[in-house]
């Protein structure tokens, strides 16, 4: 499994020192962030590093009023095209077309369509897909062509949605699917949510095509048990988990955000600065460092022997420390099999559990960025997984 | 009522011609033909289903398949003042699974290994002529006295390539308990065949646990189906599959979903075939 970059607010300089790092396949662009000539200048320089671009047209819903993204000629498109007419193949064609012309600009390696957030999967939602990738194939013969699956929460809370939408995918004339699930929650707790997400996945890998799952983070690592081909993840957490609201909400600065955490990759935990404070004190930092397999030095201030809050450590550095983390783990994730990816997992999530209480009989506490109420969910998904799609994976890996 | 007298002055060029049974669509004669053992099928003038009628001898005149009786002659006959369409095969003398299995219905996994091959290799030939058989049941496999195995009854089946004669909705047409959701449901989009490769799972399945994991116990159809639409088949655990390659063969037959089983049943043989040889190999 692979990583790319997914593009949020303040992302440019991190993806210069990560990319130019080899951390991550590429970027996803996000024109909610990124004026056109922003998106060119990054698109350049991504393809200088010889790292792939893909451009996330982020249709996902036809009433967003962030003022960046719909300035884009192709938003405006897509924003006067009629709600009927958008579910014909001419309402298709005069969205693709614009958006096509984007690609050419940005040197894309393949064309991620537009995909409307289903709230449930309907006929009309699958039609207007199936119309999508009919004027892709038709229009776009110089790279590949990815049709964007948008679901709410509620739509991936569902079974039987969930399998529409693989059924109907089967007949989608693309070679792959950028998935995108509405989550609750950053670190998701519905089992169901989950394993639904996995089976999605896996059935649209089964149906021999490329799966990319944008908005992730290290939850989604068992991914690479369904066998999906990249995960796409970015610094804040609107970029680690798809919250819709943000194509509403024209301000970027959120006082949330301001903390600055540290990610323990074999908890699979963030920390406060605060509670390296307490690891130090309590003899048990050193087992919090990252395992240097991973290849991040951007924490290595925090482990120099001085009180973790005494050193400067920011935002920047706790970025860029997560992603190139989260690019190691990724690497890792997929093996040889389903089932030693599945025990892989597994494994990981066992030696986390082990480090968390640890850590947490030495005062060191995550909050609600600990993985501690995850584990099993996670556990669990991978066997609803197993139990779904297991056989089939296991024969085509 | 069928007149002896009548069928053969109607049918001078078969002999001994001789009442069998009947079922819900059809009445069955057994003759002979120049000294060979014929079935002569006359289809019941059911008002409405005479297009399904036509539809189930094209589908069987086109079918080439070792499991299926072969088709000699059809064709319509005035019977009793009515027009009657009649099919006539070759005669399967043997019995059916369902007895089979009334006798002994736990059976051998090497019986139940071969079974297998057979329905799927049969489910193959049904897709290349864009085919759904939709009734594959123990009622309607029979074996003949040389043990060989045969898939009897198109009446319900559908050619994917001509247009539906029911509307899409509503309950479909099928047997509950091994046609799958979305045939009883009757989701036409849906049905093709992997709905054949459910019904195979299930006769397998039930096979080797002796029983109907949907059917026991349930008081009434509507109980039936309440399971089927929730409730996955439980996991064959079997001393002669250590490895459970069959039983998660069968389990991805037997999903719920269409979208979980194999894409098709030449699919379906394709990943049977190696599972099907070592298991052969080893079993005793």
């Amino acid at each position: 499994m692979k990583l790319y970059l997914q593009f949020g607010y303040g992302m440019i300089a991190h993806c210069d020192e990560l990319l130019g790092g080899d951390i991550a396949e590429g970027v996803v662009l996000s024109p909610r962030d990124l004026t056109l000539e922003q998106l060119v200048d990054v698109a350049g320089n991504t393809n200088t590093a010889n790292k792939a671009v893909l451009f996330d047209p982020q249709c996902y819903i036809r009433d967003a009023d962030h003022a960046r993204l719909t300035e884009h000629a192709y938003w405006k498109s897509f924003k006067k095209t009629g709600t009927n007419n958008i579910l014909t193949p001419n309402g298709a064609a005069q969205i693709v077309g614009p958006l096509y012309a984007y690609n050419l600009v940005l040197e894309t390696e393949a064309v991620v369509l537009p995909g409307l957030m289903a709230e449930a999967v309907t006929s009309d939602w699958l039609t207007m897909h199936r119309n999508f990738a009919a004027e892709g194939a038709r229009l776009i013969k110089d790279r590949p062509v990815y049709s964007t699956i948008a679901l709410s929460a509620d739509a991936t809370l569902d079974e039987s949605q969930i399998e529409a939408v693989v059924e109907d995918a089967a007949r989608w004339n693309v070679s792959g699917f950028y998935v995108v699930v509405q989550a609750a929650k950053y670190l998701v707790e519905d089992i169901n949510w989950l394993a639904n997400l996995l089976i999605l996945t896996a059935g649209l890998k089964l149906l021999g095509k490329k799966v990319i799952v944008g908005y992730s983070n290290h939850q989604s690592l068992c991914l690479a048990a369904a066998n999906v081909d990249a995960i796409a993840s970015g610094t804040w957490l609107n970029v680690r988990a798809f919250d819709p609201s943000k194509f509403y909400i024209p301000d970027e600065d959120d006082v949330s955000r301001r903390t600055t955490w540290y990610y323990c990759p074999q908890a699979l935990s963030e920390y406060k600065i605060i509670f390296l404070d307490a690891a130090r004190r309590t003899g048990i930092l050193d087992a919090m460092r990252p395992p240097a397999a991973l290849g991040s030095t951007f924490a290595d201030p925090l482990f120099a022997g001085a009180a973790p809050t005494s050193v400067n450590w920011g935002e920047q550095a706790a970025f860029r420390h997560y992603l190139t983390c989260l690019n190691g783990q990724v690497l890792q994730a997929r093996k040889g099999s389903f089932d030693e990816t599945v025990n892989q997992h597994r494994s990981l999530l066992d030696a986390a559990e082990a480090n968390l209480k640890k850590f947490r009989t030495s005062g060191v506490l995550g909050g609600d960025r600990d993985f501690s109420q995850i584990l099993d969910i996670n556990r669990s998904a991978l066997t609803m997984l197993t139990h779904a799609r297991g056989a089939q994976l296991r024969r085509v890996w | 009522m069928i007149d002896l007298g009548e069928l053969r002055s109607q049918f001078p060029h078969l002999a001994n011609i001789t009442p069998v049974g009947s079922g819900g669509q059809k009445e069955v004669c057994r003759a002979e033909l120049q000294s060979r053992h014929v079935a002569l099928k006359l289809i019941l003038p059911i008002p409405g289903s005479e297009d399904r009628t036509l539809r189930e001898i094209q589908a069987i005149r086109q079918l080439s398949s070792p499991c299926v009786p072969k088709v000699i002659e059809s064709g319509e006959r005035t019977l009793c003042g009515q027009k009657r369409h009649f099919i006539i095969e070759d005669f399967i003398e043997g019995e059916t699974y369902r007895t089979i299995l009334q006798q002994k219905p736990v059976r051998d996994f090497r019986h139940v290994l071969e079974l297998a091959w057979v329905l799927l290799n049969a489910a193959a030939d049904f897709e290349r002529i864009h085919l759904v058989h939709r009734d594959i049941k123990p009622e309607n496999i029979m074996i003949d006295r040389s043990g060989k195995i045969w898939i009897l009854d198109f009446g319900i089946a559908r050619h994917l390539n001509l247009p539906s004669l029911t509307p899409t909705g509503g309950f479909g047409i099928g047997t509950i308990g091994y046609a799958p959701p979305e045939q009883y449901r009757n989701l036409k989009p849906e049905i093709d065949g992997r709905a054949d490769l459910f019904a195979i799972g299930i006769v397998i399945h039930e096979s080797l646990t002796g029983s109907h994991y949907y059917l026991q116990g349930a008081p009434d159809m509507l109980a039936v189906i309440h399971k089927m639409d929730r409730l996955d088949l439980p996991r064959l655990a079997l001393a002669e599959d250590p490895t459970n390659e069959f039983a998660d063969f069968v389990a991805s037959l037997c999903q719920r979903f269409p979208s979980r089983r194999p894409r098709s049943a030449t699919e379906a043989v394709a990943w049977y075939e190696p599972i099907y040889r070592r298991l052969q190999s080893i079993t005793p």
